[in-house]
C-alpha cells in the first residue's frame, strides 16, 4: 500500500509538470495585429544592455521579453495603455507610451527594498511579494573587516538569527540558533545552502559572497521537508550576468589579536605573599615567576587576500575568484590556513533558451592538529605562578603527585600534528526554457570532503613519560561525499490582474561518510613523527593501550518530491502553498515517507483604495502562513536491529573471545520530529524607503519530538529507545527597524535595528506508547571533580534551567548555607535532592542587534553592536577556581575574597547558585571606518577603499568571565566551560580594490 | 505542436525514469554493522552469542558505582572520601557512608540496570535456543540449564538488595511486567536452581572458569538459603549445610594453604575460587576501583597507564566473587 501511495504521489507531482507544461503551450498562439508597435533599449546605469527584462502592457496578458542586445519589440493591443518594464533587481518602470514608439530607458537598481530580490527556495522573489519570514542581507551590508565565516557577515542583522562565537580557536565556526531551541535531541543547526547544494557557514569564502538569506518561518522553509525545522540559509555566491568587461578586485586585510578578557588568578608576588600570612604551605612556592598565560600565548597576525576576476558577453560569463586565508590563533602554533578557488561559468544560447552553469570550488584547510588547547588553556590558568617552566637542568618542570595537572608549554611543544583537509565540490545546471517564464531546471553536483590528519607525541611528551612509552602517534583519514540531483520546472503566467507561478520538482540526495585511523606507540625514535607508524611496537606487543586501528562506513538517503504555487491577484493578494513529499533512509520501516504543506497569505494594504491616499506608505503588508517541518534523526541506521561483535571481551575456555550482542533497542515506527509554525508577519515601507522593517509573531509547535526514552528494562533490552514522543512549544516575536536619518549626496547616516524574543516550553516528553516515570530528566555535567549535572529539562518549564542548590550564606565554618525546600536555610552538609531549586536560565529572553553607518563624502564608519538580555550563565572558573580550600592548582584573586560579606569559604568545590551570574550585555562589536578613494580620473581603478575595524570592541556587563556570549545551543545552554578557546579581540586594516 | 510532442514525451520519459528506477528506493546501506536480518549464526557462535550473559558481571562487580560499592560504601570495610582533586561527587559516597542515599544514588539503580540486562540477554538467548535460530545439535539442555542458573544468579543478587523485583523469563512479551513479591523471587531462584542442577557440568576446569557449574549453582543456593529468614522470614538451616556439604565433598574445592594464592594476578588455578568475574589488562577493563583507592603518584610507583585501566594485581579481591 505505501509503494503505491508513493507511486501515485510521485505521479501526481509529474502530472502537476506536464500541466505546467501543457499551460505554458498555450502561449505560443500567434500574436494579435495592431499598429501600435513599440520598441526600444533598456540599459542599466551604466549603460550596459540588460537582456531577459520584462516588458508588458499593463492590465492585459501582452509582454515580451529584451533579447541579449536588452532591445524589444511590443505590439500594443488597445491605444492608451501604459507599459510597466520590470527585471529582477531593478527598480520596476511604468512608462506611458503618449504616442512614442521608441524608448531608452534605463534601469536603476532596486533602490527600494521592495523591488530588491530575496532567495527563497528554488527561486527568486521580488521582497515586496514574499509572503514568509524571509529575511535577506546583501553584501554591502556585510559586518566588514575579519569574517571567521558567513555567520560573522550576519551577526545582528537579522531578527531571531541568533549568531554568536562562543570560541577564540581560529578554526571554530560561529554558532547559530533561529527563533530558539525547538528540539531535545536533534540538531539545531539550520540547513546552509551555497547556490542549492549543501554546505556549511565556511564553505565559501566571506569575500566571494554575494548575499545571504534566511528562510525563518515554517511556511518558507517547508520546502526543504525535513531538513528545514532549523531555518534555512541561503548563501549565493558573487554571479554574473550579462555583458561585463573583464574587472578584477583584489580584497586584502590583516589583522592582530588579543585576548578578550584575562581572567585574575593569583600572580606570583600574590602566593609569595600568602605564603608569608600562612594560607599555603612554605613549599608551595617554588621560587621563580611565571606569566603561564603569556607562556602559552602570542600577539597572532592573520592576513587573508582575495581576488577576483569577472567578465563576459552577453552569452557567457565568468566569475573566478582566489582566497587565501592565513590565520594564526591566541596560543603558540595554533592557526587555520585556508585556500579556496572558485570559478563559476555561465552561457546561455539559443536565443536564451538554454542556459548553463558550471561551478567548481576547491578549499584546501590546514591547521596545527596538535593539543587540546581548551585543556591547555585550563592548565595555564590552574598552574603555579611561582613554578617554572623548565627546571634546573632545563628539562620540563612537572608535579608527579598532582591530578589533571600538565605543563602546558610542554603539550604543545612535544606535539607534531597536522590536519589537512580539501574539499572539491562540482555542480552543474542547465535551463531549459522551450517557451517564455517556463524554465526546466537540471541540477546535478557532487561534493567530495576529505581529509588527513597526523598526531604524534615525542618521546618528551608528559603522556610518553607517565605511560611508560616512547612516544606516540595517529593517522586518520576520511572520506565524505553528498551527491544531488535536483531537476525543476517552474512557469509563470499572467492574465489579467492575475499572476501564478507554479514549481514541481525532485530531489535525490545520497550521502557517504567513510574513514579509517590507525594509531601506534613505542617508537625507536620520535623523529619518524606520524610518518612510519609501522615503526612502533605497541601494535605488535600489545602491551599496552596507545595502539589502534579503525574504520567504518555509512551511508544515507533523502528523496523529495516538491511543488509550489505563487498566486498574485492585482498584485495585492499574494498566495503561496507548497508541498513537499518526503523521505529518509534513517526512518523506521514504518514511516519512510513524510508530507510537509505550507500555506502562507500576504495583503498589500497600501494597494488598497482605502490607503492610496496616504502617501508616505511605499509599502504594507500583512503576512500569515503556517507550515510543516521536520528534523531527520542524527545517525543513520537507528530504526534497525543491529549487532555488534564487542572488544569488552568473554573468557571462553581460556580464549578472550569478542561477544556479539544488540547494540539498541530497535524502532521501526522512527520517524522525522515534526514542526508545526505559524507565523504572523507585517512588512512595511514608508516615506519613500526612509523607514522600512518588518514585525513577526511566530509560534512553533514541535511534536513527535525524538528523545531517547528511558523504557523499562525489563521488558526492553536497553534502558533507553529512540523514539518520537513529546512536544514543545517556542513563541516569539522579531521586529526590524531600518532607518535613513539622513540621505544626501554628501552625507548617509542610517541605522538599522533587529530584537527578537523567545519564549520556550516543553510540553511532553511521553505519549501513548512511551512514558517516562518522571517528568523531566537532568542535562549538563560539570565534569571532574564535581560531577554532577548542571540542568533540569522538566515537562511544563523552559530548556535550560539551571538545577541545583541555591546558596544564600555561609556559615561560621565557611559551609554554604542553602535555601532548603520549604524556604528555610540550612546547612549544605543536610541538603536532599528536593532541596534543588531552578537557579536560572541559560537561554537569552531578549536579544537586539544595532547597527549604524554613517558617512560624509568619502569617509564612512559602520559601528554594530548587539546584545542579549534575560539569561544567566554558569561561571566554571569561578566554579573552580574562586575556592579557596583547593589549594594545589592557582586560584582567583577573587577566592580570597568574603563570601556574602562574611568570610572566606571552607567548602569542598560544589555546584551552586553562588557562580549563577547575570549574562546581560551589551557589546560593541565591530567598528570599521573606511575610506573611499577618488578613482574617477583614474585610468586603472574602478574602486580603492582602505578601511580599519575592530572586533568585539567592548562589552559592557557586570558578568564577571570572559566573555557573555557563551554557548546557547543543546539543553545545557548558558555554561561558560572552564576548558575553553578564549575569546579575542581582533584589530583589522584592510583595502577593497577593484582594476 | 511539434514542440509541444517533445516536451509530453520527455516528461513522460523523465516520470517513467523516476518511477522505475532506485529514483525513490530508501533502504539502508549498512556497512559497518551487523543487521539481525544478516547475521546467520551456526554452533560456533555459541560462545560470542552467550558471552554478553557473562560479561554484564564486570560493571556490576568492580565498575564504576557497581555492586563493590554498594556492598561496601555503606559497610565497614571501605570510605570514600573527598580529597584535594575531588570525589565530594556531590555527597554520593557520604550519602552511602551515613545510609542516607536517596532515589537518585547510581550505585542501586546500576546494581538494577546491570542484573536486568543479565536477565534480559539469558532470556533473548533462551528465546533464540527455543525458536531455532541458533542451531545446537548435542548440549542444548545443558547450555539452556547453565543460562537459567546463571538468570538465578543475577535473581539472587536483587532479592538481596532490591526484595520485591519483578520475575521477567519470556524475551517475546514486550508488555510492562508485574512486581513479585520477595517470596516469589525467592522461590524462582531456589525453584531455577533445584531444576536445572543436574543438567550442569560438574567439572571445574579452564573451560568452566568464569561460569556457572553445578558448585557455582550450589554455592548460589548456598547464600540464598543461608539468608532465606530475611528474604522470607523462614530460615532454612539445613538446607544451607546440605549444599554446602555437597560442595565440599566434592572435593573439587579446597581452601587455599597459602591464602595469598587466591590474589595473585593469575588466581584461576586457585582451588579456593568458585566463581570468579575475569578481568584483564587488555582485554576486559572495566574495573575501576584503583581509581577510588590509589594516590595520583601510586602511578609511578606501580608502573601503572595513566588510562582508566586495572591492573589486576592490584585489587586482587575483585577476581572473585564472595558467595
Amino acid at each position: 500500500m505505501r509503494i503505491s501511495y508513493r507511486r501515485i504521489s510521485a505521479l501526481l507531482v509529474f502530472l502537476f509538470m506536464t500541466v505546467i507544461l501543457a499551460g505554458a503551450c498555450f502561449e505560443l498562439r500567434a500574436q494579435e495585429r495592431s499598429p501600435n508597435r513599440i520598441n526600444g533599449k533598456i540599459t542599466n546605469e551604466e549603460g550596459l544592455p540588460l537582456p531577459g527584462v520584462s516588458v508588458t502592457e499593463i492590465g492585459t496578458q501582452n509582454g515580451t521579453t529584451t533579447d541579449e542586445k536588452g532591445e524589444f519589440v511590443l505590439t500594443l493591443t488597445r491605444t492608451n495603455s501604459k507599459i510597466r518594464i520590470s527585471s529582477v533587481g531593478f527598480a520596476s518602470q511604468d512608462i506611458d507610451p503618449a504616442g512614442r514608439s521608441t524608448f531608452s530607458i534605463q534601469l536603476s537598481a532596486a533602490e527600494s527594498s521592495l523591488d530588491d530580490v530575496v532567495v527563497v527556495g528554488y527561486g527568486k522573489q521580488k521582497k515586496g511579494e514574499v509572503t514568509g519570514a524571509v529575511a535577506n542581507v546583501k553584501r554591502e551590508d556585510f559586518t566588514q573587516g575579519f569574517a571567521r565565516d558567513a555567520g560573522q557577515l550576519i551577526q545582528g542583522k537579522v531578527a531571531g538569527l541568533a549568531i554568536v562565537t562562543p570560541s577564540g580557536n581560529p578554526n571554530a565556526t560561529t554558532q547559530i540558533s533561529l527563533r530558539g531551541n525547538s528540539t531535545i535531541l536533534s540538531t539545531t543547526e539550520p540547513l546552509i545552502l551555497i547556490d542549492g547544494i549543501p554546505g556549511s557557514l565556511n564553505t565559501v569564502a566571506p569575500e566571494d559572497i554575494e548575499s545571504i538569506d534566511v528562510l525563518k518561518d515554517g511556511s518558507a522553509a517547508a520546502i526543504y521537508g525535513t531538513r528545514g525545522t532549523n531555518g534555512v540559509i541561503l548563501i549565493t555566491t558573487r554571479k554574473r550576468s550579462g555583458k561585463m568587461p573583464a574587472t578584477l578586485s583584489y580584497d586584502s586585510y590583516v589583522s592582530v589579536q588579543n585576548i578578550a578578557r584575562r581572567m585574575e588568578f593569583l600572580e606570583a608576588a600574590d602566593v609569595r605573599k600568602l605564603v608569608n600570612d600562612g594560607f599555603y604551605p612554605d613549599a608551595y612556592d617554588k621560587g621563580t615567576s611565571t606569566d603561564w598565560l603569556k607562556e602559552i600565548s602570542r600577539n597572532p597576525v592573520s592576513h587573508v587576500h582575495n581576488v577576483s576576476l569577472q567578465g563576459g558577453t552577453a552569452q557567457s560569463n565568468y566569475i573566478a575568484t582566489l582566497n587565501l586565508r592565513n590565520w594564526e590563533g591566541l596560543f603558540n602554533r595554533s592557526d587555520n590556513k585556508q585556500f579556496t578557488g572558485r570559478i563559476d561559468l555561465n552561457h546561455s544560447m539559443l536565443d536564451n533558451r538554454l542556459r548553463f552553469n558550471v561551478s567548481l570550488l576547491g578549499r584546501n584547510r590546514k591547521y596545527f592538529a596538535g593539543p587540546n588547547y581548551d585543556y591547555i588553556y585550563r592548565q595555564a590558568i590552574i598552574r603555579n605562578p611561582t613554578d617554572s617552566v623548565y627546571d634546573y637542568l632545563g628539562r620540563w618542570k612537572e608535579d608527579p603527585n598532582a591530578y589533571n595537572y600538565d605543563n602546558p608549554v610542554r603539550s604543545i611543544e612535544e606535539t607534531s600534528g597536522e590536519f589537512r583537509t580539501s574539499e572539491l565540490r562540482l555542480n552543474g545546471s542547465v535551463i531549459f526554457s522551450p517557451i517564455k517564464d517556463l524554465n526546466i531546471k537540471l541540477l546535478v553536483s557532487n561534493v567530495k570532503i576529505n581529509s588527513l590528519s597526523g598526531y604524534s607525541e615525542s618521546f618528551n611528551h608528559r603522556a610518553s613519560v607517565v605511560n611508560n612509552r616512547t612516544g606516540y602517534a595517529s593517522r586518520t583519514t576520511s572520506l565524505f561525499q553528498d551527491n544531488l540531483l535536483e531537476l525543476t520546472t517552474d512557469y509563470t503566467k499572467s492574465f489579467g490582474q492575475h499572476r501564478v507561478t507554479v514549481l514541481g520538482g525532485y530531489s535525490w540526495q545520497d550521502v557517504t561518510s567513510e574513514g579509517f585511523n590507525a594509531a601506534n606507540s613505542n617508537f625507536p625514535t620520535d623523529l619518524y613523527t606520524y610518518n612510519n607508524l609501522a615503526a612502533g611496537d605497541a601494535l605488535l606487543l600489545q602491551n599496552n593501550s596507545a595502539f589502534g586501528l579503525g574504520s567504518f562506513k555509512t551511508n544515507h538517503k533523502l528523496i523529495g518530491f516538491f511543488g509550489r504555487v505563487n498566486y498574485s491577484l492585482s498584485e495585492k493578494y499574494l498566495l503561496m502553498a507548497s508541498m513537499r513529499y518526503e523521505g529518509s533512509s534513517k526512518f523506521g520501516a514504518n514511516y519512510k515517507w513524510g508530507t510537509f504543506p505550507a500555506v502562507s497569505v500576504g495583503w498589500r494594504l497600501n494597494r488598497e483604495s482605502f490607503l492610496t491616499n496616504a502617501k508616505f506608505l511605499d509599502d504594507l503588508k500583512l503576512r500569515a502562513g503556517f507550515g510543516i517541518t521536520g528534523t531527520v534523526p542524527t545517525d543513520p541506521y537507528q530504526s534497525l536491529i543491529s549487532l555488534a561483535y564487542s572488544n569488552n571481551r568473554y573468557l571462553y575456555n581460556g580464549q578472550w573471545i569478542q561477544p556479539i550482542s544488540p547494540t539498541r533497542n530497535p524502532n521501526p515506527d522512527l520517524r522525522w520530529e515534526k514542526k508545526e509554525e505559524y507565523n504572523i508577519g507585517l512588512d512595511y515601507a514608508m516615506f519613500r524607503g526612509r523607514l522600512s522593517g518588518s514585525i513577526d509573531f511566530y509560534q512553533r509547535n514541535t511534536k513527535d519530538m525524538l528523545y531517547n526514552f528511558p523504557v523499562p528494562v525489563p521488558p526492553n533490552l536497553f534502558g533507553t529507545t529512540l523514539a518520537n514522543a513529546g512536544s514543545m512549544l517556542n513563541r516569539g516575536v522579531e521586529i526590524l527597524v531600518n532607518y535613513d536619518f539622513i540621505r544626501k549626496k554628501d552625507i548617509d547616516f542610517r541605522a538599522n535595528l533587529t530584537y527578537s524574543a523567545n519564549k520556550n516550553k516543553l510540553i511532553s516528553i511521553s505519549n501513548d506508547l512511551y512514558q517516562t516515570t518522571n517528568d523531566f530528566f537532568f542535562a549538563g555535567y560539570t565534569g571532574e571533580p564535581i560531577q554532577e549535572s548542571t540542568h533540569r529539562v522538566k515537562v511544563g518549564e523552559s530548556i535550560g534551567n539551571f538545577w541545583g542548590y541555591k546558596t544564600i550564606d555561609v556559615d561560621a565554618d565557611g559551609k554554604w548555607i542553602i535555601e532548603g525546600e520549604d524556604g528555610k536555610p540550612k546547612p549544605i552538609g543536610q541538603s536532599t535532592p528536593s532541596d534543588k531549586k531552578v537557579l536560572g536560565n541559560g537561554i537569552p529572553k531578549h536579544v537586539a542587534g544595532l547597527n549604524l553607518y554613517f558617512r560624509y563624502k568619502r569617509a564612512d564608519i559602520a559601528v554594530n553592536m548587539r546584545g542579549a538580555f534575560g539569561y544567566q550563565i554558569l561561571n566554571f572558573q569561578r566554579m573552580y577556581y574562586e575556592n579557596p580550600k583547593i589549594k594545589q592548582y592557582n586560584m582567583l584573586k577573587s577566592a580570597l575574597d568574603p563570601v556574602y560579606g562574611k568570610r572566606m569559604l571552607d567548602n569542598d568545590l560544589a555546584y551552586v547558585s553562588y557562580y549563577i551570574e547575570d549574562g546581560d550585555h551589551w557589546k560593541v562589536d565591530n567598528v570599521t571606518l573606511g575610506y573611499n578613494f577618488d578613482v574617477k580620473n583614474s585610468r586603472y581603478f574602478r574602486t580603492a577603499r582602505v578601511y580599519a575595524s575592530a572586533l568585539n570592541l567592548l562589552v559592557l556587563t557586570g558578568y564577571k568571565g570572559i566573555d557573555p556570549e557563551v554557548n546557547r545551543l543543546g539543553l545545557d545552554p548558558g555554561v561558560d566551560s572552564r576548558d575553553k578557546y578564549p575569546t579575542t579581540r581582533t584589530f583589522t586594516m584592510g583595502v577593497n580594490i577593484g582594476f | 505542436m511539434k514542440q509541444h510532442k517533445i516536451l509530453s514525451i520527455s516528461v513522460l520519459m523523465a516520470g517513467a525514469f523516476l518511477l522505475n528506477t532506485g529514483c525513490t528506493k530508501l533502504d539502508e546501506e549498512v556497512y559497518d554493522q551487523v543487521l539481525e536480518t544478516s547475521f546467520r549464526p551456526s554452533e560456533k557462535d555459541i560462545p560470542a552469542i552467550i558471552g554478553p550473559a557473562y560479561t554484564i558481571m564486570r560493571p556490576m562487580y568492580a565498575g564504576w558505582q557497581g555492586n563493590f560499592d554498594l556492598q561496601e560504601e555503606p559497610a565497614d570495610v571501605i570510605v570514600t572520601p573527598a580529597r584535594p582533586n575531588g570525589w565530594y561527587d556531590g555527597g554520593t559516597y557520604q550519602r552511602m557512608h551515613n545510609h542516607e542515599w536517596n532515589q537518585v544514588q547510581w550505585q542501586p539503580q546500576n546494581l538494577w540496570n546491570n542484573c536486568y540486562n543479565g536477565i534480559n540477554t539469558v532470556n533473548r538467548i533462551l528465546f533464540q535456543i527455543e525458536s531455532g535460530s541458533i542451531p545446537i545439535a548435542n548440549g542444548k539442555d545443558a547450555l539452556v540449564s547453565e543460562l537459567k542458573a546463571l538468570r538465578a544468579f543475577y535473581y539472587s543478587l536483587l532479592v538481596d538488595t532490591h526484595g520485591n523485583v519483578p520475575l521477567v523469563t519470556d524475551f517475546s512479551d514486550a508488555t510492562l511486567p508485574q512486581q513479585a513479591t520477595r517470596q516469589q523471587v525467592y522461590e524462582f531462584v531456589e525453584k531455577e536452581l533445584l531444576e536445572n542442577m543436574n543438567n550442569l557440568s560438574a567439572v571445574a576446569d579452564k573451560s568452566m572458569y568464569g561460569r556457572i557449574n553445578k558448585w557455582v549453582a550450589k554455592t548460589i543456593l548456598a547464600r540464598l538459603y543461608l539468608n532465606a529468614e530475611v528474604y522470607t522470614g523462614t530460615a532454612q538451616w539445613q538446607k544451607c549445610i546440605e549444599q554446602c556439604n555437597d560442595i565440599i565433598n566434592a572435593n573439587i574445592y579446597i581452601l587455599e594453604s597459602n591464602y595469598k594464592n587466591n590474589f595473585v594476578t593469575a588466581n584461576e588455578n586457585s582451588k579456593e575460587l568458585i566463581l570468579a568475574v575475569p578481568y584483564d589488562e587488555v582485554f576486559a577493563t572495566q574495573n575501576s576501583i584503583h581509581m577510588k583507592t590509589l594516590a595520583t603518584a601510586h602511578r609511578n610507583v606501580l608502573n601503572m597507564e595513566e588510562t582508566v585501566r586495572f591492573l589486576s594485581s592490584l585489587i586482587p579481591m575483585i577476581r572473585m566473587i564472595h558467595v
